[in-house]
């Protein structure tokens, strides 16, 4: 799996129109120095012995160094954090709005808090992610000055920390919130009306239980697998949200990385992310082995 | 049977509002069942025998409109408040379902599901209500109970899974067991089981115990009473062996009819010719009209009201057996 992405990755930079040799001599385009950074980078030797090389030392832990001789892993090391945060953050806010108001619209299914929920997440999902990032940072930032309009503080300082990453996280958030809110409702929707949910109001259960015990556990086995999917979603809506609120995460250095024909340095990026998506599929294939006792005891 | 009821139904009628417009499953039915007892509610697919027990504790859907009354312990169950009627479920009645393999939530151990109706009931510890599942469990006849109190309902076999919901549903000493066709989905050698554990029950525990069902022989088997449903209407009561030696009705008689009987040779079952009316609203003839052989005018124009044909033996029919032999 990892192989198969790395050499996607690889191959995928590599098409990228644009030569970098001539990008890093900048305007000397002297064949000599041209050949030099070449010779360099390796960059005349053939493709498969470029990939073997770079995976070689990729394996080992060394990425390499970038254009500015900059060491990969580290820049991403440095970047990564950032990223991670703004993804939990926005992941923290998904969860917290969108499972209630799956849960309770399916309780109150046809009822107008239904409908007005379920129009509320139409929109949340319609809107693209960067142009909800614009109108709160005119909103909020701009026009009522609540929060700050962009750029990042380390945790260092929390609350500083927090106030310039709340609005990215919430943009971020409530679109997930909305497809996690729709899935929640359905899958909730189907448990309801279930033998089992039956069963459990014939034993004299109250309705609580009913629906957060019975029905609630067995919806949250489809959510996992939703959530699961919609990480490459995730992925791609971190780095226009970056870049939009000038965080300078990992979102914004895969965006100057390609800009720059940076080959080392997306590469980096690159195999990083699909690392980070093989890993958290794991989790949720753990989580969800947890969840449903069928997968468990296979 | 003259012993106080202990629960009494009179003019019970459920109506669904469906998309294609209303439907009467239940029209005007009145029973009563006493301590100890064992009614056997049967008819065909639809005839509302199962929508009669549901909304006696009040699991049908909301599109489902309930009338009459049904008084259980000196309270009307159809007007409890939702609190109260929590109690009487679980606790004073309880329900066992048809499908045993979707009736159990997959999630939860078998332990749990059953520890979880005397810890709400009773008050029980986790601990105390494993301790009770276990017991429960035993005395289902499940073997192994300490390890299979721990397992899940997909490893169990379907005959066991209905032990369990039997299991869960004696859990609190309940005053009526609700059996809605609790053999239907098993082979036959698991169901002679299921019913021996029924009749056991009753005797041990002196449940009350509705059985619904489409089929005849498990009514022979274990009722003392029976109420011969259809179209949402009863058609006939009587005494088990009562009605077996002697039935009335002419939909009994064809339900007779067509029960194979090993030994005899017939070249094919009887059968009753035509379908199951769905009505709207009740219909202000005999339901049975359009099938029945015996039809005349006044079936096809006059509900027949129930009367007694013999001691406890009550017929909804203008030309009941008893009259023809007469």
């Amino acid at each position: 799996m990892l192989v198969v992405a790395s050499i996607v990755v690889f191959g995928g930079v590599r098409a990228i129109p644009g030569n970098p040799a001539i990008a890093l001599g900048a305007e000397n385009r002297d064949p000599a120095v041209i050949a030099a950074v070449k010779a360099k980078y390796l960059l005349d030797k053939p493709l498969p012995v470029q990939y073997g090389h770079w995976i070689w030392l990729a394996v080992q832990g060394d990425l390499g160094v970038d254009q500015r001789q900059l060491s990969v892993g580290h820049t991403i090391a440095s970047r990564l954090p950032i990223s991670l945060e703004l993804a939990a953050l926005s992941m923290i806010v998904s969860v917290i709005v969108g499972i209630p108001t799956g849960v309770i619209t399916a309780v109150r299914r046809g009822k107008p808090s239904d409908y007005a929920a379920t129009g509320v997440a139409l929109i949340g999902l319609s809107v693209p992610h960067f142009w909800l990032g614009l109108m709160a940072i005119i909103w909020f930032a701009v026009d009522l000055h609540w929060l700050p309009a962009g750029g990042y503080v380390t945790a260092h300082h929390p609350i500083a920390n927090l106030k310039h990453l709340l609005l990215p996280a919430v943009v971020l958030g409530i679109g997930f919130a909305a497809v996690l809110m729709r899935q929640m409702r359905s899958s909730m929707l189907d448990s309801l009306g279930t033998d089992y949910v039956r069963t459990a109001r014939a034993k004299g259960l109250s309705e609580w239980s009913v629906v957060c015990k019975h029905a609630f556990r067995n919806s949250l086995i489809t959510v996992t697998t939703v959530l699961g999917l919609q990480l490459g979603a995730l992925i791609s809506g971190i780095v226009t949200i970056e870049v939009i609120f000038g965080i300078p995460g990992f979102g914004s250095l895969t965006i100057d990385a390609i800009n720059q024909r940076d080959y080392t340095l997306i590469q980096g990026v690159v195999l990083v992310v699909a690392c980070g998506y093989v890993i958290v599929n794991l989790l949720v294939d753990v989580v969800y082995s947890l969840l449903n006792p069928r997968i468990r005891t296979i | 049977m003259s012993a106080e009821p202990l629960l009494e139904v009179s003019d019970l009628s459920v109506r669904f509002d469906t998309d294609e417009g209303p439907l009467q499953a239940v029209d005007r039915v009145s029973f009563t069942l006493a301590p100890r007892e064992v009614l056997g509610i049967v008819g065909g697919s639809g005839c509302g025998k199962s929508v009669t027990c549901m909304s006696l504790v009040r699991l049908l859907p909301q599109t489902a409109a309930v009338t009459g009354s049904a008084v259980f312990d000196g309270v009307d169950l159809l007007a409890l408040g939702p609190r109260r009627l929590r109690r009487v479920r679980g606790r004073e009645i309880s329900y066992i379902f048809q499908e045993p393999m979707t009736s159990l939530n997959p999630v939860f151990t078998v332990g749990d599901q059953i520890g979880e109706v005397v810890r709400r009931h009773l008050g029980l510890s986790r601990r105390a209500a494993r301790q009770r599942a276990v017991e429960l469990l035993q005395l289902v006849r499940i073997p192994a109970p300490e390890r299979r109190v721990d397992e899940y309902p997909h490893q169990l076999s379907g005959g066991m899974r209905q032990r369990v919901m039997i299991a869960m549903a004696l859990a609190c000493d309940p005053k009526v067991l609700i059996a809605d066709e609790p053999t239907t989905a098993l082979d036959v050698t698991i169901q002679a089981g299921i019913l021996d554990l029924m009749r056991e029950i009753r005797e041990r525990l002196g449940t009350a115990i509705v059985l619904v069902t489409h089929n005849l022989g498990v009514v022979a088997d274990i009722a003392d009473r029976v109420i011969v449903m259809y179209a949402g209407r009863k058609v006939e009561e009587a005494p088990a062996e009562e009605l077996f030696a002697a039935p009335q009705h002419p939909y009994t008689v064809g339900l007779l009819g067509a029960i194979p009987r090993p030994g005899e040779r017939q070249e094919r079952l009887e059968e009753i010719p035509g379908r199951v009316p769905a009505a709207a609203a009740p219909l202000e003839h005999c339901v049975f009209a359009d099938r029945c052989r015996f039809a005349d005018e006044t079936t096809r124009t006059q509900v027949p009201a129930l009367r007694a044909v013999r001691r406890d033996h009550l017929v909804a029919c203008f030309h009941p057996e008893a009259d023809r032999a007469a």
